[in-house]
């Protein structure tokens, strides 16, 4: 069912993102269609996974895909990088196609432990993800949604929130662009982002530092007395987890490998938790859009999407996008259980539906992102299939076990570490320097560190 | 040696201080080797390593069946060591065992990395199929010689895990493989070395070109033999 402009308006009033980070499809709803009670679903296909498809090559050996049976930190990060991306795409030049079997050599290329299953081809069992697999029984997934860009968190995250991005991997310093809350803010149209950890992704963004010290931009724990309490929402509201990449994080809960995904599953139940508790007229007009960044160098057995000739803003040309990430949409206006196969989307797919919704006047959202419509990319509006809305099932009485972990403040090793040390530094130096210490007391640890 | 004798005392306990809580602050491995990887039951493996950090090293049996994935969360009853920055150890294998080495320092996390002993076993040989004319595929797959698979394993079967009929040549012994089929025509050689293994394309377009239906990998199992 596609619903007109004036029926999608009347139907919508609060759109909610929730973007974690750096999983693939297949890891966290594979499992679906593996014992297949889901073959409805485009997931891994057991029980052999030893078949000519699935196995990667690297260095001589041959290994398969796993089914993770316990949840844990691995022993590093992923590589995810866009040359990385690119092996394990692995372009096969004898069928002119993309395999997707150089995850093993990507991984073991950077000194990745050498076992017989190697973290990156492992997808999770459903009792490690039972808030996500318990979201795809009760709503709609889409098992199309590609992360926009074959590389790294940044400019994906860009591609999400602003349709384009100035950067083609992720960066120490992310130059000034404008993104969805300058359009939002230019219509005159309210937001409000919440974030659970010190920071939010717009912290590395200098721009966004006089906003971040308003109140626009709060922490997760007020979403839930906000949405209870406001009679009139934001339109948009973005919800972060608590990164691990930021150095000062004690809690991440973000899905980044190395961290175990329990705490994520946690934090998205507790966002959902918070959601019921709008009133029953707001949540009736909400849709929640819960995706991942991009893979974060986890195996995915579908290639990506074709996007010939598109160039980023750098003018780095990308082909293809990423891979396929899980992709929720969570409203009354969606069926449960059920998979939205036949049609494609990617991150910007986010702010096709925005401008659809609340655009003043109609209109797109911006010329980049019409460029991504011609490359087939749908509208989250073309998901929505009930043409009234139904009632939110209770939120599941489930506990996520998480393993013990002891976390000191973190090193600095990697782009994205470097990229929030960068932005904390920036901030302690800057004009706002005092509202930010009021503001974010993680940062009398930096300080004083 | 340069000798630090004329320095004032308080300076050198503060250097040695500084020097102290350097090395300790440090967390990282630089090396760490387990050879040979596959071995018959009762052989020893090499376990060798150079960390900088405090430092442990563990032996983590595999039961058959169970997933080797290295996580940071070790199984109870591991037997875990302290050990110096750099050592080498010889264990005696009786099973598939994970060792695990980890340091840490004083800031950050620990870091870990983990090396598994297959025992009788082996992964399969795969390798990423190129042209080798219009309608035919090959790939070759090099085993290092004995830095992998111990002296005493040979060859005992191969099995053809692609869903086409592959021909195999490996040791100057050749053979045609129907898929799933095992075969005892490479018994007893050594596994090291080279391993063609080729295919032909049953329809659709030629080699190199789009659509052309070629698998991602062509892949052997590669029984393994003891052999005393």
């Amino acid at each position: 069912m596609a619903l007109t402009i004036s029926e999608l308006r009347e139907a919508v009033g609060t759109i909610v993102i929730l973007m974690m980070e750096n999983r693939s499809f297949d890891n966290i709803l594979g499992h679906l269609s593996f014992n297949g009670s889901r073959a409805d679903v485009d997931g891994v296909r057991g029980p052999n996974l030893s078949v000519p498809a699935y196995v990667n090559s690297a260095n001589g050996q041959g290994y398969s895909p796993f089914l993770m049976k316990k949840d844990g930190d691995l022993d590093r990060d992923l590589p995810h990088d866009k040359d990385s991306v690119q092996k394990q795409l692995s372009f096969l030049a004898a069928s002119q196609s993309y395999t997707m079997t150089g995850f093993a050599q990507a991984y073991l290329d950077q000194g990745g432990s050498m076992v017989a299953d190697l973290a990156p081809l492992g997808f999770l069992d459903g009792s490690l993800v039972p808030v996500s697999s318990w979201l795809a029984e009760n709503f709609t997934i889409c098992d199309r949604w590609f992360s926009s860009l074959p590389t790294s968190t940044h400019p994906n995250k860009l591609m999400a929130l602003a349709g384009k991005t100035s950067v083609d991997d992720t960066a120490t310093f992310v130059p000034r662009q404008d993104t969805l809350l300058d359009w939002l803010t230019a219509r005159n149209i309210d937001w409000r982002v919440y974030h659970d950890g010190a920071f939010s992704f717009f912290s590395v963004m200098p721009q966004y530092w006089p906003l971040i010290v308003g109140d626009k931009f709060r922490r997760f724990n007020r979403l839930q007395g906000d949405l209870h309490n406001d009679t009139i929402l934001p339109k948009v509201i973005i919800i972060e987890p608590a990164y691990g990449d930021s150095p000062l994080e004690q809690h991440p809960n973000d899905n980044h490998p190395p961290l175990a995904v329990a705490f994520g599953e946690n934090f998205v139940l507790q966002v959902y938790r918070s959601l019921l508790s709008a009133p029953p007229a707001v949540l009736s007009r909400t849709v929640m859009i819960a995706i991942h960044d991009e893979h974060g160098g986890y195996w995915d057995h579908v290639p990506p999407h074709p996007t010939p000739g598109y160039v980023s803003l750098t003018g780095h040309k990308f082909d293809t996008t990423g891979l396929r990430v899980p992709a929720f949409v969570v409203s009354p206006l969606v069926s449960p259980r059920r998979v939205v196969h036949d049609l494609v989307f990617d991150h910007t797919s986010m702010l096709q539906f925005v401008a659809e919704c609340f655009a003043p006047g109609g209109g797109s959202y911006s010329h980049e992102v019409d460029l991504r419509e011609g490359f087939g990319f749908s509208s989250v509006s073309r998901v929505l299939d009930l043409s009234a809305p139904r009632t939110m099932p209770p939120a599941p009485d489930i506990t996520v076990t998480a393993p013990i972990t002891l976390r000191q403040l973190r090193p600095v090793q990697t782009d994205g570490q470097r990229a929030f040390a960068h932005a904390i530094d920036g901030m302690l130096s800057s004009p706002y320097r005092a509202e930010m210490l009021a503001k974010i007391p993680e940062l009398y640890a930096w300080d004083h560190g | 040696m340069k000798d630090l004798g004329h320095l004032p005392p308080a300076l050198l306990r503060v250097a040695s201080a500084f020097l102290m809580v350097g090395l300790a602050g440090c967390a990282s491995i630089d090396q760490f080797i387990v050879s040979p990887t596959t071995v018959c039951p009762g052989e020893k493996v090499n376990v060798s390593w150079k960390t900088c950090g405090t430092t442990t090293l563990s032996q983590v049996p595999i039961q058959p069946g169970q997933s080797d994935e290295c996580l940071d969360s070790l199984p109870v009853g591991s037997n875990t060591m302290s050990v110096p920055n750099s050592g080498t150890v010889q264990r005696e294998m009786a099973g598939a065992n994970v060792f695990y080495v980890e340091t840490s320092g004083w800031f950050g996390k620990p870091i870990h990395q983990c090396k598994r002993v297959f025992v009788n076993q082996a992964l399969p040989l795969s390798g990423i199929p190129q042209c080798s004319g219009p309608r035919g595929i090959r790939t070759v797959v090099s085993r290092p010689a004995g830095a992998e698979w111990s002296g005493q394993m040979g060859v005992g079967g191969v099995q053809n895990l692609n869903q086409v009929r592959i021909s195999v040549r490996h040791d100057g012994r050749v053979a045609s493989l129907a898929p799933n089929e095992i075969s005892a025509a490479f018994r007893t050689s050594n596994p090291a070395g080279e391993w063609i293994i080729e295919s032909e394309l049953q329809g659709g377009p030629d080699c190199g070109q789009a659509g052309a239906s070629v698998p991602p990998s062509l892949t052997l199992q590669v029984l393994p033999l003891c052999q005393n």
